[in-house]
């Protein structure tokens, strides 16, 4: 309207000023059109946002509030995982999912009675008033309620159509196979934290968000498990542990530790160390225990070793043996001259100590040291007991230390010096972490000879085949090895004739050793099927056997390939005196 | 004057169309950003997907389900060392023969090969583990 007077006017102007209003025009014009264009810019905005960004947002409603979570949970993509544990095979153990939490939000909750009623009955273990006091909070906007809900209890939940119960998504750690190798694995804290076992040795790795994988094969560590925890059933026992050990590369295959725990439930258990130490405890590297006869492994391999003592060296065991306030017994004392192969078969307590005092107390001392007896561990857990050795190391405890007493390892500590004895003689470094290239190779040095090495398989499959071992024997493979029976220290009332331990070491095929088999059980009770007798023969050596047996049929390892006559024990019989039925009855069972 | 005009109509239409690619242009960014995250989600819900059913799958294999249900459907006990024996010989020049291990001495022979029964590591795809495993002998 103005233009248009503007312009009305500008006619009747004539003269030099006609220019100047012109410009004047041009600019009003100018101005008004910015301005126009400025409008039409905001209204293309006001459009595009109401109707076209509006109407693409509620085609797809999910995706924005989708995306939303996404800006909210921060960079999605590029938060590190922390890494997965396998087996030696790819089978998971141990990986990371997200999961969700419970809480409430108090003030949207109208019927706050009714809601905490319904989640007890969704979570047995919760208590309906606690519940009830937390979703009643004043104030309070978030009530945290449970963390890691399965898909079944989430589904509970949202059933109930609650608006004031929501979830929160964080990691938590899922280990898929329960109690397989509960102790070895370990576990994390609620921040993702290695607490125990390989969670916490291989915590840098697995931050960074790398997998591990691990020794062990998960059919193994089933079988292994199966048969010790059947013996500690059968012989109402406190405990066990066992383990498979490759000779050669010192690769732990399967370890077990009895009692174990479901290790989703781990916080269940940790929440009371003092209360559950018992099923906490890692029997196989933790737990320090004095393993008994066992030990003639390495007296007897320290003789043939560092003396020139052949196999028929005598040693008189016709009376026990005093040694200052100790009297020296054998189990079933065979009261006569014994040769080494019978010292071994028939685990005499009397021809073990003569042969440490042959050996001497530093030697003996030295030997143990090589064979990494004598200081704790190196291993791939940190949970490693150390050894608890005589101090000083005077000649009572050479004796003692000759049949296992006195001197106290751990059980992967004592699997790993037997490796080296039937190895051929080699160190071994036991691994629970599979590392490739050049990492996976550490020297290894001699400890023993081949010859000694050779010697003792061919004395442990006599204890096999006619001494007190005969129940690990299984036809068709060619089991060697060394039972063990241990009284345990009853505090200051000195050893308990009632409270064993009791072990089998195996090897096999002893000829050419692959595998050590370890089964050790904790205060078992005889039973009539074992004429009430608990020794390491009677208990251990047919876990080992029912346990090489399932070995057997995983691996692919054939049964005939055993030929009789070429048994390597076969040589070793002219050094042992032929026995009356009955005493050969009572001898097996012996330790 | 009118040379001014067309100069300044000009100018508007140049700034009119800058304008409206800008426009354009930034809208197209806007929904290929949108896009991208949908994506990334998808991504992230596929391998959170995945993990899932890797756990669930080492769970519903793990052997002593697997024994358990051989036991109880299958009636199957642990194997015994009689039932091994060693098939090399057997499958001398044959391409497994390298690998060839063992063979249960009960196995019937199929023309698929020595090994009837073998267990695929990964659930072939569309098929839930949960209804395929029940059956397999580990």
């Amino acid at each position: 309207m103005i233009l248009r007077n503007v312009r009305q006017n500008i006619i009747h102007i004539e003269g030099e000023q006609s220019s100047a209003l012109q410009l004047a025009y041009g600019r009003l014009i100018l101005l008004g059109s910015i301005f126009a264009l400025l409008y039409l810019v905001i209204a293309a905005r006001t459009i595009d946002l109401m109707i076209v960004q509006g109407y693409a947002s509620e085609s797809g409603g999910q995706d924005s509030e989708d995306l939303s979570r996404l800006a909210r949970s921060g960079d999605l993509l590029d938060h590190v995982r922390r890494g997965n544990i396998y087996d030696r095979n790819g089978v998971l153990l141990a990986t990371s999912l997200k999961t969700p939490s419970l809480y409430a939000d108090p003030e949207l909750i109208l019927n706050k009675p009714k809601v905490a009623k319904a989640l007890t009955q969704i979570f047995p273990d919760l208590k309906e008033e606690e519940t009830l006091a937390k979703i009643s909070m004043k104030k309070s906007r978030y009530a945290w309620l449970r963390p890691n809900l399965s898909p079944g209890q989430q589904e509970k939940v949202l059933e109930l159509g609650e608006p004031g119960l929501a979830f929160e998504y964080a990691d938590s750690r899922i280990y898929p196979q329960g109690n397989m190798a509960a102790h070895l694995l370990g576990y994390t804290d609620r921040e993702g934290r290695g607490l125990s076992g390989i969670e916490r040795s291989a915590q840098k790795t697995l931050a960074q968000g790398q997998d591990v994988v691990l020794t062990i094969d998960v059919r193994l560590q089933h079988a292994l498990r199966r048969e010790i925890q059947s013996a500690v059933e059968e012989f109402s026992a406190q405990a066990g542990a066992g383990v498979i050990l490759d000779v050669r590369s010192g690769e732990v295959l399967a370890g077990v530790s009895l009692p174990d725990y479901d290790l989703n439930a781990n916080s269940l258990y940790v929440s009371d160390v003092e209360k559950n130490k018992e099923i906490l405890l890692n029997r196989l590297t933790m737990g320090v225990y004095e393993f008994g006869s066992v030990f003639k492994i390495f007296t007897t391999a320290a003789l043939l070793e560092t003396t020139d003592a052949p196999l028929d060296t005598e040693f008189d065991a016709r009376k026990p043996l005093k040694i200052g306030r100790y009297t020296i017994n054998d189990y079933h004392a065979k009261k006569r001259l014994l040769t080494v192969p019978e010292v071994f078969m028939y685990s005499s307590n009397i021809g073990s100590a003569l042969m440490a005092q042959s050996v001497g107390a530093v030697k003996l001392h030295g030997f143990l040291s090589d064979l990494g007896l004598m200081d704790r561990l190196v291993f791939d857990v940190r949970e490693i007991g150390w050894p608890q050795v005589p101090d000083p190391w005077g000649e009572a405890s050479t004796i003692t230390v000759s049949y296992g007493h006195g001197i106290a390892t751990t059980a992967i500590q004592l699997c790993t010096a037997a490796a080296t004895i039937v190895n051929g003689g080699l160190q071994v470094h036991p691994k629970l972490i599979m590392k490739g290239g050049a990492e996976n190779i550490k020297p290894q040095a001699r400890i023993i000879s081949e010859e000694t090495s050779q010697k003792m398989r061919g004395l442990m499959r006599l204890v096999v085949t006619d001494g007190t071992g005969k129940k690990a024997d299984v036809p068709g493979y060619y089991i060697g090895g060394k039972t063990g029976t241990a009284e345990k220290s009853d505090g200051k009332k000195g050893y308990s004739h009632k409270k064993l331990l009791s072990s089998f070491i195996g090897a096999f095929p002893i000829d050419n050793p692959r595998y050590i088999v370890f089964v050790m059980v904790d205060e078992p009770q005889g039973t009539k099927k074992s004429f009430g007798y608990a020794t390491g023969g009677w208990v251990a050596a047919p876990v080992v056997a029912r346990v090489v047996t399932s070995m057997a049929a995983i691996l692919g390892l054939p049964s005939d390939q055993y030929v009789k006559e070429q048994d390597i024990s076969l040589p070793l019989q002219k050094y042992v005196k032929p026995e009356h039925p009955e005493k050969k009855k009572l001898a097996s069972n012996a330790n | 004057m009118k040379k001014t005009f067309f100069r300044h109509l000009a100018v508007l239409l140049v700034m009119a169309l800058s304008a409206g690619t800008l426009i354009h242009i930034s809208q197209s960014v806007n929904r290929a950003e949108k896009k991208l995250a949908r994506l990334d989600l998808s991504i992230s819900n596929e391998k959170e997907t995945e993990r899932v059913l890797e756990a669930e799958w080492s769970m519903l294999n793990s052997p002593e389900r697997i024994e358990s249900l051989a036991k109880k459907y299958l009636d199957l006990g642990l194997p015994q060392p009689s039932q091994l024996v060693s098939g090399s010989e057997s499958l001398e020049g044959t391409e497994i023969a390298g690998q060839a291990g063992l063979i249960p001495a009960s196995a019937e022979m199929t023309k698929a090969g020595p090994f009837p029964a073998v267990i695929p590591r990964k659930p072939p795809h569309g098929v839930s583990p949960s209804n395929e495993q029940e059956n397999s002998p580990e």
